[in-house]
């Protein structure tokens, strides 16, 4: 089977810089070096270390009545992303098989909230039809019965890889002839079960600022959002006249198998996804201009990704620059890597590479190129995006000027 | 589909222990079946796979000890040297609610700083796929599909795919289906009857002449897609269905020209044997379909000589998610 070139045709974001306002609002804010994480209001946050999250304001407004309100606020965040890349793309009926892939880790976790809390605590009362509004497969599924896409529609959760995967699965859609079009990313809610979760693991962080690979660094911040790409086959977007953004020149994804909660010490399963996703793009590490770390800001993260860089990059570790853009909008989990690959892909359109904020003090053991200041203006012919999760999964994605 | 797959090895594990053909037998005769999986019943393998000093939890033992199984009967041994072109391809949707429930009971309790953190990380479904790799050491891709009830079907598309590419040597596809008793009335209103949970090894065809040892069947074509049947039109053969819509009725299935193209009162309702097999449904379809090819004697008792060339596999959720599965002997 000929090998297809996958482009990217269309996106669609939603996060705490952009409040729903779409990619050119959110690329221009992780441009401008903005911070969208503040002071958490959806949940009690007292008593906690932590005070800061990410949160999206006015999801209602940009919604507009799209998504019917008792569905999930994930349904809800995805469902808008997929209109914005629908548009952007210039997706029409008839136009082939368009499928949808979605990331996530927790999914519709805030029904499932609402239900524990009823069941076990308020109304001691059990919700029958809970089941079929829950699983992550209902993300997708209402997204694909608005915008009447046939094609392949599925779920996945590798933890914060899973939009990497989501992508890459959804290229080989496109590759084995079941889809014309995929649609593919991720989207992850704020919730007190997030919250709570990782500030009992001791990740969040405990100075107000999200600061990746700084000496200093304390944490993440938990936040939500959505993204997506439109990927499609290249003779088919060119017969089209779609705008082709870039191509997906390649990815990968392993898993370290080494432990539940923190990554390789070493970066060894990491540094095998770049390694392969390097290799399945058919180029070397030098032509890499620009990494779009996962860059938690969370001690072990940080240091094992450096490792990982370096273990990969060799002696071009130092050259490649690297952002880490959630010291701006917070860790969205099961949608943090798409919208890495969306800093990636206006990263090659524009030329610019956003700053990593908060960054003050170098750490000796994460010593890398990292944009700081202010955004560096660079020719940028192939952009990287790196995403490490609970479970020692790893995916990386590759994407190179048309 | 240029790239035949072949099935190498599978494994059931349910509350009678090990094999479809145990199950199938007592439900024939109409045997009592424990609902719930005693792990108790694999201690010895368990023992052997457990790994420092932390007791594994119910669920991780079982979906061990059914990956040990299906690699075993599948005759592969991961090792060092292969680990990396070893994949697992998970579908699961409902089988973390127990840990998303005492978390949420903790965390609901206690205050922030005497919140325990153990329990946690095993609130993504993909935890328990992942806690496999970590006990056999397997590094090669690790996806957990949760699609619902057409879980281990997508994981079975994902494992084809990544065979023929050859990013993979190995692909283990894992359905699973477990109860969770602070969800009982909503499992059950879903039609859940018992736990199983099931696994098939899958490798690329070429290469290695057939035998009833190595080969259990072969995956000639794969559909999926969203409201639009049209991959499988005209079928006229065997089917097996699992409909979640439609448990335990005959029905028809539409294509795409909205006309219908089968009954399936001719076929087997995967629903109607099983009850809501869940996540588990895309993995135990094709080990049914495997046994109705070789002409299984309890079958034959169970649905008459039925011994098919082909047999289509149709798993579809209630949003209208769909995959269908071609396999021969």
């Amino acid at each position: 089977m000929k090998d297809k070139t996958i482009v990217i045709t269309g996106m669609g974001a939603v996060t705490p810089l952009d409040m729903g306002k779409g990619v050119d609002v959110f690329w221009q804010k992780l441009c401008q070096g903005d911070n969208g994480l503040s002071s958490i209001r959806s949940i009690d946050v007292n008593g906690f270390e932590c005070q800061i999250g990410g949160e999206i304001h006015g999801l209602e407004r940009c919604l507009n009545g799209l998504v019917p309100d008792t569905c999930s606020r994930a349904v809800k965040l995805f469902a808008l992303a997929v209109k914005q890349a629908k548009a952007n793309a210039g997706i029409i009926d008839n136009i082939g098989k368009v499928g949808i892939c979605c990331g996530s880790v927790l999914g519709c976790i805030d029904l499932e909230e609402n239900y524990l809390e009823k069941a076990f605590f308020t109304d001691k009362k059990k919700d029958r039809q809970l089941l079929k509004g829950t699983p992550i497969q209902a993300i997708p599924s209402f997204a694909a019965e608005m915008f009447d896409f046939k094609g392949p529609n599925f779920s996945v959760n590798t933890a914060c890889s899973s939009a990497g995967d989501a992508v890459i699965l959804s290229a080989n859609e496109i590759r084995n002839g079941r889809a014309d079009i995929m649609v593919a990313g991720g989207v992850e809610i704020f919730s007190e079960f997030l919250f709570r979760g990782f500030s009992a693991i001791g990740a969040l962080t405990k100075d107000g600022k999200v600061r990746p690979f700084d000496k200093n660094r304390t944490g993440l911040a938990v936040s939500e959002g959505a993204g997506v790409l439109v990927l499609e086959e290249k003779e088919h977007a060119l017969a089209r006249n779609a705008e082709v953004y870039c191509t997906l020149a390649g990815g990968s994804s392993t898993v370290d198998a080494y432990n539940l909660v923190r990554p390789h010490v070493e970066g060894q399963g990491l540094s095998k996804a770049i390694t392969k996703a390097i290799n399945s793009a058919g180029v070397q590490p030098q032509d890499i201009d620009y990494i779009s770390a996962h860059g938690t800001g969370t001690y072990h993260n940080d240091l094992a990704e450096t490792k990982a860089i370096k273990r990969a990059f060799g002696k071009q570790a130092k050259s490649v620059k690297i952002t880490a853009i959630k010291s701006m909008i917070g860790h969205t989990m099961g949608a943090s890597a798409v919208l890495g690959a969306i800093s990636c892909v206006m990263a090659i359109k524009d030329n610019i590479i956003p700053p990593t904020i908060n960054y003050k003090t170098p750490d000796a053991e994460c010593d890398l190129n990292y944009v700081t200041g202010g955004f560096c203006a660079k020719k940028v012919n192939m952009g990287m995006v790196l995403a490490a999760g609970f479970g020692g999964q790893n995916s990386t994605l590759i994407f190179k000027e048309k | 589909m240029d790239q035949k797959i072949a099935i190498r090895g599978t494994s059931c594990i349910t509350g009678l222990g090990e094999g479809m053909d145990v199950w199938l037998d007592a439900i024939q005769k109409g045997k009592a079946i424990e609902p719930i999986i005693d792990a108790d019943m694999f201690q010895t393998e368990i023992n052997a796979l457990q790994k420092g000093p932390y007791e594994m939890y119910r669920v991780q033992k079982i979906t061990a000890i059914t990956l040990l199984k299906a690699l075993e009967n599948a005759r592969i041994k991961v090792t060092e040297g292969n680990a990396e072109r070893v994949s697992i391809l998970f579908g699961s949707s409902y089988e973390v609610e127990r840990f998303k429930s005492e978390f949420f009971k903790t965390y609901r309790e206690s205050e922030p700083e005497l919140t325990s953190p153990s329990i946690f990380p095993y609130t993504s479904s993909s935890a328990i796929s992942a806690a496999l790799s970590i006990l056999f050491g397997i590094k090669g891709t690790n996806i957990t599909f949760s699609n619902g009830i057409t879980s281990a079907s997508e994981a079975i598309i994902a494992g084809r795919d990544l065979l023929v590419s050859k990013k993979t040597d190995v692909a283990v596809i894992i359905g699973t289906n477990f109860f969770c008793d602070d969800f009982d009335v909503e499992l059950h209103t879903c039609g859940f009857q018992q736990e199983c949970c099931a696994a098939i090894v899958l490798e690329r065809a070429d290469g290695i002449k057939p035998t009833k040892k190595n080969t259990y069947a072969k995956i000639e074509q794969l559909h999926h897609g969203f409201k639009e049947n049209s991959g499988i039109r005209g079928w006229n053969g065997c089917t097996i269905t699992n409909m979640e819509n439609s448990f335990g009725q005959d029905l028809v299935v539409k294509d795409a020209r909205e006309q219908p193209w089968k009954t399936v009162n001719s076929c087997v309702d995967l629903g109607s044997v099983f009850g809501n097999t869940f996540s588990a449904s895309g993995v135990l379809g094709i080990i049914l379909g495997g046994l109705l090819l070789e002409g299984n004697t309890v079958l034959k008792e169970h649905y008459g000589d039925v011994k098919p060339a082909e047999i289509l596999f149709v798993n579809e959720d209630n949003y209208g998610n769909h995959t269908s599965v071609v396999m021969k002997k």
